[in-house]
């Protein structure tokens, strides 16, 4: 349950059988089936969940109805609304599962004593953050300053697996653009390889 | 919107955990029926699908799974049936709430279910007290949130009703 979890943080920080045992007590493993949400929109984010298996989104939904993807999470990778999260505050969004999914999650409560009580995992959550802080900027990039077809391949080099997991309307909304321009784009590409 | 939260009931098929199923199904939980005697379960489906209501409720055939889907475990099953099955969720209830039914006094109950489940907040629910009974005497446990979710499921099903109706 915890295996793909330690392989990931290993990766960063190097912790003990004991420090492992230590860190287990504080996650709760839960299944979710497509479709279950984590987390509704008006709701506090009272969870950081870590995806040993499965795929996650969060998006939010505006006055028309219309869904806008945030993030995806793949099998190693950390869902939450963090500023809902570290706040307390109701969360814009919605976290739901695409495929069904297990995960790790932790509480705000947990967390802080996990990094008291462990302090190698605040070296690891310190790593994250950094690598979360680079992402995000890059992601602002690309959105201000990429065509639709450059976005897409910067995708498609930098997460293949989204593409070939995530349904292309999702896609299209992560990358702000339709499904049809998307449509256009893969063909576009397939034409020209 | 609130989130659904899901309640695994171990033990549906029994007298109380079908009592229960019944109950919790009018409010807004997923429900996860699971027991050992299987073939008593889908009567209880369709008596609560029967009563009019559109409730959430599903089947489920291992204990583990149904625990490591669930917000809320709910264990209504004998003593004589408790070890082996705490044993096999054990190790996916980490942090969530665990409810144990007791229909009689059992010494040194909470001490052991801690034993068994030492990262689980654990609340215990006296069946053998009469209807009479507060839920401050009748709910007892480890760790405030269990026991606040025990005493709000308590208030929510009408447990007095309940212990009427069953002696």
């Amino acid at each position: 349950m915890f295996e793909l979890f330690f392989t990931h943080i290993n990766q960063k920080v190097s912790l003990t059988a004991a420090e492992q045992n230590e860190v287990k007590t504080y996650f709760t493993p839960k299944k979710l089936r497509r479709k279950q949400y984590l987390l509704q929109e008006g709701e506090v984010c009272r969870y950081f969940a870590f995806v040993e298996k499965g795929v996650l989104r969060s998006y939010n939904v505006d006055h028309k109805g219309v869904e806008h993807m945030i993030h995806f999470a793949l099998e190693g990778w950390w869902m939450a609304d963090i500023y809902s999260f570290l706040s307390g505050e109701p969360s814009n969004y919605n976290i739901d599962a695409i495929e069904d999914a297990e995960l790790l999650m932790i509480t705000l409560d947990s967390f802080e004593q996990m990094m008291v009580q462990v302090p190698g995992m605040e070296r690891y959550f310190r790593i994250l953050f950094q690598n979360n802080i680079i992402s995000k900027e890059r992601r602002l990039i690309s959105s201000i300053s990429y065509s639709a077809e450059e976005k897409y391949i910067r995708l498609a080099e930098s997460n293949p697996e989204l593409l070939q997991r995530i349904p292309l309307n999702l896609i299209a909304s992560y990358l702000g653009i339709t499904p049809e321009t998307l449509s256009r784009i893969r063909k576009h590409l397939s034409q020209k390889n | 919107m609130a989130m659904k939260q899901t309640i695994a009931i171990i033990g549906a098929a029994g007298r109380y955990g079908a009592e229960f199923a019944k109950a919790l199904a009018t409010g807004p939980y997923r429900l996860l029926l699971m027991d050992p005697n299987q073939e008593a379960l889908p009567a209880i489906q369709k008596e609560i699908s029967d009563s009019g209501r559109q409730p959430d409720v599903e089947m489920i055939s291992c204990c583990k799974e149904a625990s490591w889907e669930s917000d809320i475990i709910l264990f209504t099953l004998p003593f004589s049936e408790r070890d082996h099955l705490v044993a096999k969720m054990q190790e996916v209830v980490t942090r969530k709430t665990v409810i144990f039914l007791l229909e009689k006094p059992e010494e040194n109950a909470l001490a052991l279910l801690k034993k068994q489940l030492p990262y689980s907040g654990i609340a215990i629910v006296a069946m053998y007290l009469p209807a009479s009974a507060g839920n401050s005497e009748r709910i007892s446990g480890n760790d405030a949130e269990a026991t606040h979710t025990a005493r709000n499921l308590l208030q929510q099903i009408h447990i007095n009703e309940i212990i009427s109706s069953l002696y």
